[in-house]
């Protein structure tokens, strides 16, 4: 910049010879040198990332290979087919399930006037944020035969927890938040306009959904289902709390009971149930990406569209209802269920007969909760930093140049998804608890596992924030004389940093709730507060497993009120205050 | 006989600007592209031109003709695959050289089409930003930022944030941004397409004073014929990533290099005639069966015509007069024809008609005359010192 301090020269006058700084001149070499270190850093990040699950699954599947007999032997099993028959029901429904409930509140929030602003954008997403195992338990307090909070109203409609229809209620509530996810995306992007088109062609509201809001988001529907099949597939906590008095026989929990259950450890059935697990879902995941490559879809680029949301008239709140519902099953009433049975000496279901203590919360921390929420914070926060650094890195690198490496780096970061927990922590035995790691049963191994579980939610959740910032407010700074390090900290941090949070919160309540690596990795010596809370489970101190559940639940929450709060700045809370009031004029 | 003679440029008023020191050069500059099946095409295909201090150079063409991707090549945002590129007289690109600023490096700051204001800055620190990337104290920064604020009329939002005010002020905003730390050179990327007619019109005077009482140099990219006459000192026409023509709007207008240029700056008809012979400064052709003498210039591009030869003469409607056929002269240059259609477009009305055969149009000032409606015998009137040959490709 030449002539910051001066007016502007009167005409006529020579402009003088600009003092700028020496012209810096770098070959191409220097170039690729400049950007390289950064490049450098994020294919050594790509290569360990996918060292860590490659490896692992390889072992897996070397140990899964053995002899045709052991497969035989294990297709022979008197409860095999029936556990492939109950798993793909159990997780096929609930799938089904919750991607039609997901598209719903997405259609419900995204386009018609039942949905509850930015509040209602939010609500789908609690669960998220809520640990599985806190929902399984609140809703075994709530709907349990006889003892359940909710019996006397549930039990005359048939409907009690302990049964199929209470699992896929579960499993439905847990995955809701995966469908609803990427079709609130794909709804949000896709031109109103053609809907308005449908309708101004005399279409029905169903009509329009049908014939062209559907259609127009079909992949994303196709991604909601897959996700919530993975998620569904891979989950332990539900089907062990809310499963074990059904009689229903789902994979996951096989995988963990030959493991843990079994003596001699029954390592064969175990590797080669989740090497079938995953060869499945990684069919379902390639059906998915093969499909979507091929789709083109209606989008809108640049500013977002303003949406003429369908008025609902007297279906308004009956719709908005739905919505309400929704929150009270996922979050609310397992919530307070748990609270109810953590204040009780023992568990009754009159809430107005005199029962309250403390005590359960004493014992607890004094059967080793305190430690073990203390290690599960230092491992969600450790992990935690670590994938949302890996994961900022990877997208900061990505807004700068889409060449090989990134791409490599993305599709690395996101490959684990296809992985389950259980799967993960199965093959992690093998490949790392024993020489030359010998990391078994350490705090290192169960933060490896969920750095690699955890990274591709942690890219999707901070791609969606990095695809609202446009590419043109950082050239705008580059241009305005800053570089790449002062462009970061004032333009692409700042704008990332609602995003970082909100990621490193979900990401943490993730490791809190997570059972599958707790139990499979863990060991005596560094319990974690899930893997406690199923101890106790086990032992059937019911009241006692509700309270470390309200402790750990309070933990995630306050980390992620907090946070929430932070990823707020003032600008943002300003201009949603502005937004508001001009959308009631 | 070769015609390629022509007569020296039409003596002019030399541009003011001619002494004032070059603050952008840009030389034979190429960026390839890969297509998406694979094959090579140039987006900017050999251009060259060069800025000084007080010009506003338009780059005008349709969209895909290479205008924004040079701009982007001028900022750095983008690498020409050769040529080079210099910013008060250093090289800010050379191929041969080996020699790429990034865009922070370069004297040059840009106002982009969507504004790319920080959301989570407010207006002053958005303002105060160039000065401070360059070391500039806080304080003074902030105080420059409220002068031009001021500058632009937008004194007293300082502390709003870009989401709280509306697309017009965001475009001030954006304009005292990329003004304020008087870069060599002030690139414009579209800037007022985002808004409506109205507020077009009210920022584009805005630029104008400001261009006048800051005097930078300027490039700016548009698709609007009108934006470009009214901005623009020159301006480039691009097609397929070459410079058309190069001239100051007034020059553009009356005389276009060729076909595509007169299409898109304006309406023209175009019509078909034989050459029978060069007459010094006059050429000599055959239009709709008569004997026409069109007058060259130095920048109708020299055609090599030999008698015999077909070209392609054009007239803009406003050139054409159009009289009832009773009210005719009959004079050389008028032609008797019947109106096919007009359309009242409030400063002008337009009249299609047909002459033989042949569809010319015609502006007459005002309202619709009422012995000009459709199936009125008519006489058009093509004054030959009007016609410009005009190359096809």
């Amino acid at each position: 910049m030449t002539s910051i301090a001066s007016r502007p020269l009167p005409p006529g006058t020579p402009a003088p010879e600009p003092p700028r700084s020496r012209p810096r001149i770098r070959t191409r070499l220097g170039v690729q040198l400049h950007g390289g270190a950064f490049a450098g850093l994020l294919v050594a990040l790509s290569v360990l990332v996918i060292f860590l699950v490659a490896y692992p699954l390889v072992r897996m599947f070397q140990r899964a290979g053995g002899p045709l007999d052991a497969w035989l032997q294990l297709l022979a099993q008197p409860w095999f087919f029936g556990m492939i028959r109950d798993t793909a029901l159990v997780v096929g429904t609930s799938a089904f399930l919750s991607l039609a409930i997901g598209a719903l509140l997405a259609w419900i929030n995204e386009r018609t006037d039942a949905g509850l602003g930015p509040v209602g954008d939010a609500l789908p997403l609690i669960p998220l944020f809520l640990p599985a195992v806190a929902l399984a338990v609140g809703w075994v307090a709530l709907a349990s035969p006889e003892v359940g909070l909710l019996s006397k109203i549930l039990e005359p409609l048939g409907f009690q927890i302990y049964s199929g229809a209470g699992m896929v209620l579960v499993y439905v509530l847990l995955t809701v938040p995966y469908t609803y996810l990427p079709i609130a995306a794909a709804l949000r992007s896709l031109d109103p306009s053609l809907e308005e088109a449908a309708r101004a062609s005399g279409a029905g509201t169903l009509r329009v959904v049908r014939t062209v809001s559907l259609p127009a988001v079909a992949p994303s529907l196709l991604s909601g289902f897959i996700l919530a099949t993975i998620i569904g597939a891979g989950v332990y906590s539900v089907p062990v709390i809310v499963g074990h008095g059904t009689g229903l026989d789902i994979m996951s929990v096989r995988i963990v009971r030959s493991l843990q259950n079994t003596y001699p450890v029954d390592y064969g059935t175990a590797v080669r149930l989740s090497a079938l697990l995953f060869t499945v879902l990684l069919v379902l995941y390639y059906v998915q990406r093969t499909i979507i490559s091929k789709q083109r879809f209606a989008r809108m680029g640049g500013q977002a569209p303003k949406v003429a949301r369908i008025a609902l008239g007297r279906w308004r709140w009956p719709v908005r209802m739905l919505g309400i519902l929704y929150i009270l099953c996922a979050a609310v009433l397992p919530l307070a269920a748990v609270v109810y049975l953590s204040l009780q000496r023992y568990w009754q279901p009159d809430i107005f007969a005199p029962n309250w203590t403390l005590e359960n919360f004493s014992v607890a921390s004094a059967g080793g909760a305190l430690e073990g929420i203390q290690n599960s914070v230092v491992l969600a926060v450790g992990a935690g930093l670590v994938v949302v650094l890996a994961a900022t890195m990877i997208l900061t690198y990505a807004r700068q140049s889409r060449n090989w490496v990134s791409r490599v780096a993305n599709a690395a970061a996101k490959f684990p998804a296809v992985v389950p927990g259980s799967v993960l922590a199965v093959a992690f035995i093998f490949a790392f608890g024993g020489a030359p790691f010998k990391l078994g049963g350490t705090l290192l191994i169960m933060g490896i596992a969920f750095f690699v579980s955890f990274l591709p939610y942690a890219v999707i959740s901070l791609e969606g924030t990095s695809a609202q910032i446009d590419g043109s407010l950082e050239d705008a700074s580059r241009l305005c004389g800053a570089g790449q390090g002062r462009t970061f900290g004032h333009v692409v941090l700042p704008l990332l940093r609602p995003g970082i949070l909100a990621t490193f919160a979900l990401v943490f309540v993730r490791i809190v709730g997570d059972l599958e690596v707790a139990v499979l990795l863990g060991t005596g010596q560094t319990p974690l507060v899930s893997a406690l809370l199923f101890r106790v489970w086990s032992e059937g101190f019911f009241t006692q497993v509700a309270a470390v559940a309200v402790m750990m639940t309070a933990v995630s929450a306050t980390v992620v009120v907090v946070l929430m709060w932070l990823s707020r700045p003032a600008w943002v809370r300003k201009m949603h205050a502005r937004n508001r009031k001009a959308a009631k004029r | 006989m070769s015609m390629t003679d022509t007569l020296p440029a039409a003596p002019g008023s030399p541009p003011a600007t001619e002494s004032k020191p070059v603050r952008l050069a840009v030389r034979n500059v190429v960026k390839e592209f890969q297509r998406h099946g694979g094959d090579l095409h140039n987006a900017v295909d050999d251009v060259s031109f060069e800025v000084r201090t007080g010009e506003l150079l338009v780059l005008l063409g349709p969209s895909g003709c290479g205008k924004s991707t040079l701009l982007r090549c001028i900022a750095g945002l983008e690498s020409p695959t050769s040529g080079v590129i210099s910013i008060n007289n250093q090289p800010a690109f050379d191929s041969a050289a080996q020699v790429s600023l990034a865009p922070n490096e370069r004297d040059v700051n840009m106002m982009f089409q969507s504004y790319a204001l920080w959301p989570h800055m407010n207006l002053e620190d958005n303002v105060a930003y160039p000065l401070r990337s360059a070391g500039v104290k806080k304080s003074v920064a902030r105080s420059r930022a409220a002068e031009y604020l001021d500058l632009v009329g937008l004194g007293g939002l300082a502390q709003q944030h870009p989401g709280m005010i509306s697309g017009g002020q965001q475009q001030r905003v954006a304009l005292a941004r990329t003004l304020i730390s008087e870069p060599s050179i002030v690139l414009f990327d579209e800037p007022l397409s985002n808004v409506d007619a109205r507020i077009r019109v009210k920022l584009r005077s805005l630029l104008v004073r400001l261009h006048k009482q800051l005097e930078f140099a300027a490039v700016y990219v548009t698709h609007d014929q009108v934006e470009a006459m009214g901005l623009g000192t020159r301006i480039a026409v691009m097609r397929h990533g070459r410079v058309d023509q190069l001239a100051s709007p007034v020059a553009v207008y009356e005389r276009p290099g060729n076909r595509a240029t007169a299409e898109f700056i304006g309406e023209a008809n175009f019509m078909d005639a034989t050459v029978l012979r060069s007459d010094g400064n006059v050429l000599v052709v055959e239009l709709f069966g008569r004997e026409v003498r069109v007058p060259r210039q130095a920048d109708d591009t020299a055609l090599a015509v030999s008698p015999g030869n077909h070209v392609t003469l054009m007239i803009r409607p406003e050139k054409c007069r159009i009289v009832p056929a009773a009210a005719g002269t009959g004079g050389q240059a008028a032609w008797r024809g019947v109106v096919a259609a007009r359309t009242f477009s409030g400063a002008h009305t337009e009249y299609q008609c047909q002459l033989d055969g042949r569809t010319v149009t015609a502006w007459a000032f005002g309202v619709p005359d009422p012995q000009l409606r459709e199936t009125a015998e008519v006489e058009v009137t093509i004054p030959a010192e009007s016609l410009r040959v005009v190359s096809d490709d």
